[in-house]
Order: C-alpha cells, then sequence, then structure tokens
C-alpha cells in the first residue's frame, strides 16, 4: 500500500514512527477529504486525544452481543470492502493511526483494573483493519507485547491481510488472538478489494498458528450469491485442510447487514455490486438483513460444514442475532450479554488455558448490566 | 401579460427566427411540459404583441449577432406559429450580476415545487452564474438554506428524465423524494412514465415499485424492459382490469418478486390463520417482517358472557394447535 501522502503531528508521542516513511510533511492538521475512499489513500499519524477504550458501539440489548471491547486507535482503513459501515460512518476520513501505545496502555489499565475478575477481549478493528496499515503494525506488535503482561486482558487483532511477519517473533504469552473475517474468494475478489486473496489469509493463518497465537474466525458477513452454499463448503474445508480446529479460539458468525442509508452509498460508490439487491428486509433496528429463516439456513448450513470437519469444538457464536435466531440455529441461547461474555470466558479458561489468569465466576458475569 | 421594465433598453422589430431562447428559463418549463401557453394565446389572438420582447446582449452570448431571449417566450411562441416576420424586442445589455437579479426577480417566487426549484438553479449555472452567487442569492431567493451541499442535492434532481421531473413538479414531490428517485436506474423512470394513467401512482407507491424493480433487475440481472415483459408482470400490465385494482395487482406482483421467501412464509402463516383459528373470536398479528417470536392477539367484548366464551376459546384444541404452528415460524 503506497500513500499519496503522509502527515505526522508533532505532538505524537513515538516520532521514531517517522523512520518507517520516506516523505512526510509535519502538521496538526490532517488532511481534509470529503471522499472516504480518497481518504484512505492520505496517512495522518496523531497524537491520543481523548479516550479510546470503549466497548463495542454495535452493542444494542435487542441481540446477544458479544460484548468485545475495542482501543479506536485507527480511523479508516486502506482495503475498501463494498459493505464496510465506514463509508457511511465516519465524518473525518482521512486514515488516522494514534502513535502512542504508552497512554493507550494506561488507559486500558486503568479500566480494565476496575473489574479484575472480568476476562475483557479487546479488539483493534472498531473503524478499520487491525493489521492493514503496515509501515504502522509496529504499534500492533508493541500492543503483543505490552498484552502479554496484562492479566485480565486479551488482546484481538482481526484483519483481511495477511502481514502477520511482524508479530511471529513476538513474545506474546497467549494473549493475543489474531483473527481473519474470511469469505469464500468469489466474494473477496468482488466485495473486498484490496485484501488479501483466501489462500494468503491462510497462509497467514497458519503462521500465526505455528507462533502458538490463537487464532480466530470470523464468518461475517456471510453474504448470498448464487452458489453461496459450495462456496462456504469449499471455505471450511480450506481454512480446516490448512490449520488445527485445536489452535482456533472462536468462531463468530453473521450477515450482511447495513441500513438504508448505506444501501444507498454502496449503490452509489459501488455500482457494480449486487450484494445490496438480494431479498433484504428492514427490521424494527433499521436494518435490512436477509429475512430470518434464509439467514438461519445460512448459519445451520455453515455450521454442519464446520462440524463435518472437526470444526465444532471451537466456540461458536452468532453477531448481532437475537435470541430467537440463537435458539433455533444452537438448539440453545445464552440468557443474557453477560452470559455469553463467562461462556467466552469459560471457553477460553478451558482450552486456551495460558491465555487467562483465572476460572472466570459466572455471578459476577450475569450481573453485568449494559 | 409578463412585463419587465429594463432601463437603457432599445426596441427593434426583427424576425422572431433571430431569437436565441439559450437564456430564457420559460424555455426550459416549456421543454418539459411545464408551461400552460393556452390562455395567453387566446389574448395575443385578440390583442397581437402589445408589450416588446425583451432580449439581452450581454457578456454571456457567445454566438455574436444572435439575441438572446429572457422576457416573452410565450409571445415568441405565438409569433412563430403564427409566421410573423416582424416584432419588438427590446434589447438591453447586462452584466451576468444584473441578468442573476433579472432572473431571480422574475422567476424566484413563482417557482414552489422542488423540481421547478432544481431546474431553476441548474439554469442559472448553465447560463454562466457564479456558483457562489447561486448559493448565496438564488438559494436565499428561492426560500432554500444556502448551502453548496443542498445545491448539490438540487442539481441531482435536475438530472431526472424530463417526463419524469414534469410528474414530479404535478405532485408536488418534496426534495426528499426526488432525490431518492435520483438513485434509481434512468431508463426504469422513463419506462414507469408509460403507466401513468394505467395505474395510480402516489409518491410512496411510485417508490416503493421504482426500490423494487429496480432491486429485481438487480438480481434477476436482467434490464429494465424484460423485467416489463416478465409473464407475471406483462399480464397485468396489459389486462383491462380497472385503475386501482391493477395498481393493486401490480404491486402484489411486484412484491412476490421482491420478497419471495418473505412472501412464500407470510402465505404458509396466513393459511395456519386461515385453517386453525379463523373461526375464533380473536386475532392473532406477527411481526410481518419475522424478525421477532411475538403474537399479538386481540379480541373485542361488549358483554361479560362474551368473555366467558372467549375464554374458552383460547383454550381450544384449534387455538393451541394454530398459536403453536405459528410460532414454530419463529
Ligand atoms: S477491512 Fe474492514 S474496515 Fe477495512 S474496508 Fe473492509 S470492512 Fe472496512
Amino acid at each position: 500500500m503506497k500513500f499519496k501522502s503522509v502527515t505526522v503531528d508533532p505532538h505524537v508521542a513515538e516520532p521514531s514512527v517517522l523512520k518507517h516513511f520516506p516523505y512526510y510533511s509535519l502538521s496538526s492538521q490532517s488532511p481534509k477529504f470529503s471522499d472516504y475512499r480518497q481518504g484512505k489513500r492520505h496517512l495522518f499519524v496523531a497524537p491520543k486525544k481523548g479516550e479510546l477504550f470503549h466497548i463495542c458501539a454495535s452493542l444494542d440489548t435487542r441481540y446477544i452481543c458479544c460484548s468485545t471491547h475495542v482501543i479506536s486507535h485507527i480511523s479508516n482503513c486502506p482495503f475498501e470492502c463494498t459493505y464496510c459501515f465506514l463509508q457511511n460512518y465516519l465524518t473525518d476520513t482521512t486514515l488516522t493511526v494514534v502513535a502512542d501505545t504508552e497512554a493507550i496502555m494506561r488507559e486500558i489499565c486503568y479500566k480494565t483494573a476496575l473489574q479484575p475478575w472480568r476476562l475483557f477481549r479487546i479488539g483493534t478493528w472498531e473503524l478499520g483493519d487491525s493489521l492493514a496499515v503496515e509501515p504502522l503494525n509496529k504499534f500492533a506488535v508493541d500492543l503483543v507485547r505490552r498484552f502479554r503482561d496484562l492479566d485480565n486482558c486479551l488482546l484481538k487483532l482481526r484483519t483481511k491481510g495477511d502481514a502477520v511477519e511482524p508479530l511471529l517473533d513476538v513474545e506474546h504469552g497467549g494473549k493475543t488472538v489474531v483473527s481473519w473475517t474470511v469469505n469464500p474468494p468469489e466474494i473477496i475478489k468482488r466485495e473486498e478489494i484490496g485484501t488479501a486473496g483466501l489462500e494468503k489469509r491462510i497462509q497467514a493463518m497458519k503462521k500465526v498458528a505455528g507462533a502458538g497465537y490463537p487464532v480466530g474466525l470470523h464468518f461475517d458477513p456471510m453474504i448470498m450469491f448464487s452458489g453461496w452454499e459450495a462456496a462456504y463448503k469449499r471455505l471450511v474445508e480450506a481454512i480446516f485442510s490448512a490449520i488445527d480446529p485445536e489452535d482456533v479460539i472462536w468462531i463468530s458468525i453473521g450477515s450482511l447487514r447495513f441500513n438504508p442509508e448505506m444501501k444507498k452509498k454502496i449503490e452509489n460508490n459501488y455500482p457494480s455490486s449486487r450484494i445490496t439487491a438480494q431479498e433484504m428486509i428492514l427490521g424494527d433496528d433499521n436494518k435490512f438483513r436477509y429475512p430470518r429463516p434464509l439467514r438461519e439456513e445460512m448459519y445451520r448450513l455453515l455450521l454442519s460444514f464446520l462440524e463435518e470437519v472437526g470444526a465444532d469444538q471451537c466456540f461458536t457464536y452468532l453477531c448481532m442475532e437475537r435470541w430467537n435466531v440463537w435458539e433455533r440455529v444452537f438448539g440453545r441461547c445464552p440468557s443474557s450479554i453477560g452470559h455469553l461474555d463467562y461462556l467466552m470466558a469459560q471457553t477460553v479458561y478451558e482450552r486456551f488455558p495460558q491465555s487467562v489468569f483465572q476460572k472466570p465466576q459466572k455471578a459476577f458475569y450475569m450481573a453485568l448490566t449494559y | 401579460m409578463e412585463q419587465v421594465s429594463i432601463a437603457n433598453s432599445k426596441i427593434h422589430v426583427i424576425n422572431p427566427g433571430h431569437i436565441d431562447l439559450g437564456l430564457d428559463f420559460s424555455y426550459v418549463l416549456d421543454l418539459i411540459g411545464l408551461w400552460n401557453t393556452t390562455r395567453l394565446f387566446d389574448s395575443l389572438e385578440m390583442s397581437g404583441i402589445v408589450c416588446p420582447l425583451v432580449a439581452v446582449d450581454t457578456d454571456l452570448s457567445t454566438r455574436k449577432g444572435s439575441l438572446k431571449l429572457i422576457d416573452g417566450f410565450k409571445r415568441l411562441e405565438w409569433a412563430r406559429q403564427k409566421d410573423l416576420e416582424k416584432i419588438p424586442v427590446a434589447t438591453v445589455h447586462m452584466t451576468n450580476m444584473d441578468l442573476l437579479v433579472f432572473f431571480l426577480s422574475k422567476y424566484a417566487p413563482m417557482l414552489k415545487s422542488c423540481v421547478s426549484k432544481a431546474l431553476f438553479l441548474r439554469f442559472l449555472l448553465k447560463v454562466g452564474a457564479n456558483r457562489q452567487a447561486v448559493v448565496d442569492k438564488a438559494m436565499k431567493s428561492l426560500g432554500l438554506q444556502a448551502h453548496k451541499g443542498l445545491l448539490e442535492k438540487y442539481l441531482r434532481i435536475a438530472q431526472l428524465p424530463e417526463r419524469f421531473l414534469a410528474f414530479c413538479h404535478k405532485k408536488d414531490f418534496s426534495l426528499k423524494r426526488c432525490l431518492n428517485f435520483t438513485y434509481q436506474p434512468r431508463a426504469l423512470l422513463e419506462r414507469i412514465m408509460d403507466l401513468e394513467g394505467q395505474i395510480s401512482l402516489s409518491a410512496s407507491l411510485l417508490q416503493e415499485v421504482c426500490d423494487s424493480i429496480s432491486e429485481i433487475i438487480r438480481r434477476k440481472e436482467i434490464d429494465v424492459e424484460e423485467f416489463f415483459q416478465l409473464d407475471e408482470i406483462k399480464g397485468i400490465i396489459d389486462s383491462d382490469l380497472e385503475c386501482s385494482y391493477k395498481t393493486g395487482l401490480l404491486r402484489q406482483a411486484i412484491r412476490r418478486l421482491r420478497y419471495p421467501a418473505v412472501t412464500r412464509i407470510q402465505k404458509e402463516l396466513c393459511d395456519i390463520e386461515k385453517q386453525y383459528l379463523a373461526s375464533l373470536p380473536f386475532k392473532v398479528k406477527w411481526d410481518e417482517t419475522l424478525e421477532n417470536r411475538k403474537l399479538i392477539i386481540t379480541a373485542s367484548i361488549k358483554q361479560i358472557d362474551e368473555f366467558s366464551r372467549l375464554r374458552a376459546s383460547f383454550s381450544s384444541p384449534e387455538a393451541k394447535e394454530g398459536i403453536k404452528r405459528l410460532l414454530s415460524y419463529f
């Protein structure tokens, strides 16, 4: 990825980042672009301002949410997925990375210390891809190192790329999960522009699994197209012929969703994309989704493929779905968001004991309110 | 009769064929059928052209020697229809800014619909008015917020097909509504206009139909004409049914094509309701989006003994079976 411009705020706490860029300009103002796609080609390295650590903004009590936490220190993304919600979300469109690991860690330590009994799963992908801004993957590495010593936190890097080399020799202590969003090659090619192809993602998974990292898999968003059934079967087979289900800490499943404004943006920005043309229903949460019976069919089928390759031992959950969908897909459902939080901590404790500091106490999680 | 008084004008008598219409907004309105000339033509028949037309000789004029009409379009039309050889024309010299002020005073007060405003804003830019002046002065005169983004929206609307614009003007569609149509395929908007008169096109129905058809054609990878040739669509359109009935059928057919899974399941749910619950003294509704597992049961009673019957009906085997079956879908 070549940037058209790199601007570094003179107040960044880690000026060592400058050595990664042959050319840059110094300014505390990021360049402004009205089109979010233009903003992807211009990098702004910023100091930390305000709080960056919070619970996932998509958390909605109408769903059984996984209540992950996020550090929003990356904003915008060099990749270009047609379904990316950023196109309807970002007001400042310049690709911005906060270069101040120390300050970020201070905030995390302070906030996570308030609930020492809880296993915080903390992602860095809320407004971008965790590993796509390659010159700055050094920050991901710094976070991996720092998380090794944080008892009650797991770092979650999530990517559609394959730039994992810098992670391989890092002492991570099992406290970082490297995750991939996965889709069949047909979708990657048409809808996930600029991302690594499936084969490259799988090779990268193999490398991090080899380096002892737990791997996360996100079949989200699942997208319907003619032949989707066979395509997702091939996808599952391709992944699990390369990596062992033992190395996979969890699997999330979700389907394509967007609000009406986003629909217009997608159709305007990517006129040749067909993702908005499928049968979709506007729910009471103002999001278009495939009709529930079709989603359930997709999820059940994917689960059966996972079962066939022995990946049903991995903790599998649905993203942004209601309890009735959980019940119809899994035959059971966590009783609350806190319960799901507990189940995830529990599965880590049982399957990846080095990644968690103590046995999770169910009562504490069940008492969480959102 | 329209009249403008402009200082420093000279009156010429010239051939109507030598007048250029590029600076006359009335001409733009006429092009899309928004200009009614009948009444004026009647009065011109009686009295002829009493007041000279006004043409401008400005820095906007690109073709040397041509006079650009700014006032008197209907009179010119009439003169051309009558094959008059000479008409009185007052020529004036104006700067771009003078012209803008002139257009605003002449047209802005009478432009009420979103479409007419959109066309007017596009016209001003086309005849060379400065963009910033259009934002600051024209938008304000039209009662709009002086905002560049809003101007872009109006300009987008002005790009809609002419017949469609005329329809939106006639129905006085709002900015939001018109803007929504700008995201539809042009060929679809043009084709839909052929149905005017055959089906009742309210704003919301038009929106629904356009949204649905454009989604279907993208999903099926067919073009607009192929859509209208689909058996289930063509059969309805070609039928002699009464307008509102035809509209209802067309709407249902389009919904079935757009939501095949949902309509199939809705039908199954309705069949269950008919089979088990239709004869019972309460109504059962479900979430038509199929998302939420929730049945809403309503009943109304007037006498206390009806209450006992209602209670009994809840525990009847049909009620239990029907409700169980309905719930099993959620
Ligand atoms: S990788 Fe994620 S953040 Fe980047 S464009 Fe795709 S969806 Fe958006």
